[in-house]
């Protein structure tokens, strides 16, 4: 559940548009005309963007019938950074393991290490 | 910097030892999970060789389980190994993490790395840009709102 959110978090983010939009909803909540204008597209493509962002749960959409201004929202952004965190603590501290593991280890069985050491 | 997915780290130990304590089950139930989470070598299956299967079970100090598993894709000792690694064991496991080995003058420079085909460099980092960009908003808006 937790990784089928992820993967639509980093697939919406995978296109540089849909970045410059988040980037741009960063500032404040913005029509979608008013996204398309530095753009240089066209309002549907610039909607089937927002489609995709609001899929992802990155964006979520006003009700004002008319111009339903688009805002940013960030939390799956910061599940994405914690999992990424998450991921990088885990493999340092098993790297931490291991290397006291192997440093044990050596201690233990000197032979393990005969073949790299040097003969004085 | 970009590294959130290559941590590399320097051993004093060599090479073919550090592989054997990546592929040996009495090796590995020592340091996976670390000293805080047991893994019974029982519970191991380290089937290394390439479509090879890989199980684990972490045992929590809480006594919750999380069972762990993967698949072998690349055994290339000592240098590397490639596998896939999930605690959703009957999800999609994802792409493989990736082992490296290079030999130092004081032994083993290893890097872990997730292929980068499932999540970029800039994808990841545009994931923080944004997050933090969205904070940033936020202290905008709560500065408007005490200014009123």
């Amino acid at each position: 559940m937790a990784t089928d959110q992820l993967s639509l978090t980093f697939s919406a983010l995978s296109d540089p548009t849909r970045r410059a939009i988040l980037h741009r909803l960063a500032g404040g909540q913005a029509t979608v005309s008013e996204i398309a204008r530095p753009f240089d597209m066209t309002l549907a493509a610039v909607s089937k963007h927002l489609r995709v962002l609001e899929g992802a749960g990155l964006v979520s959409r006003g009700k004002d019938a008319q111009y339903r201004p688009a805002r940013l929202d960030a939390r799956p952004l910061a599940a994405a950074s914690e999992w990424i965190g998450d991921y990088a603590r885990f493999w340092e501290a098993n790297l931490d393991a291991l290397d006291a593991y192997l440093n044990v280890l050596q201690q233990l069985t000197p032979s393990a290490t005969d073949k790299e050491k040097p003969h004085d | 910097m970009t590294d959130y997915f290559t941590i590399t780290r320097e051993l004093t130990a060599p090479r073919e030892l550090v592989f054997e304590t990546l592929t040996r089950p009495e090796h590995f139930a020592v340091w996976f999970g670390t000293a805080a989470i047991e893994v019974p070598q029982d519970s191991l299956r380290m089937d290394v060789r390439p479509g090879g299967d890989f199980h684990a079970v972490m045992v929590l100090p809480d006594g919750n389980r999380i069972n762990w598993a993967g698949e072998y894709v690349t055994v290339d000792p000592p240098s590397h190994l490639a596998m896939t690694l999930t605690d959703n064991p009957g999800e999609y496991a994802g792409l493989p993490v990736l082992f490296d080995l290079e030999e130092t003058d004081s032994g083993t420079r290893l890097t872990i790395s997730q292929d980068r085909a499932d999540f970029t460099d800039e994808q990841v980092e545009m994931t923080i840009a944004g997050y933090n960009a969205f904070v940033d908003d936020i202290a905008t808006v709560l500065e408007r709102l005490q200014a009123v």
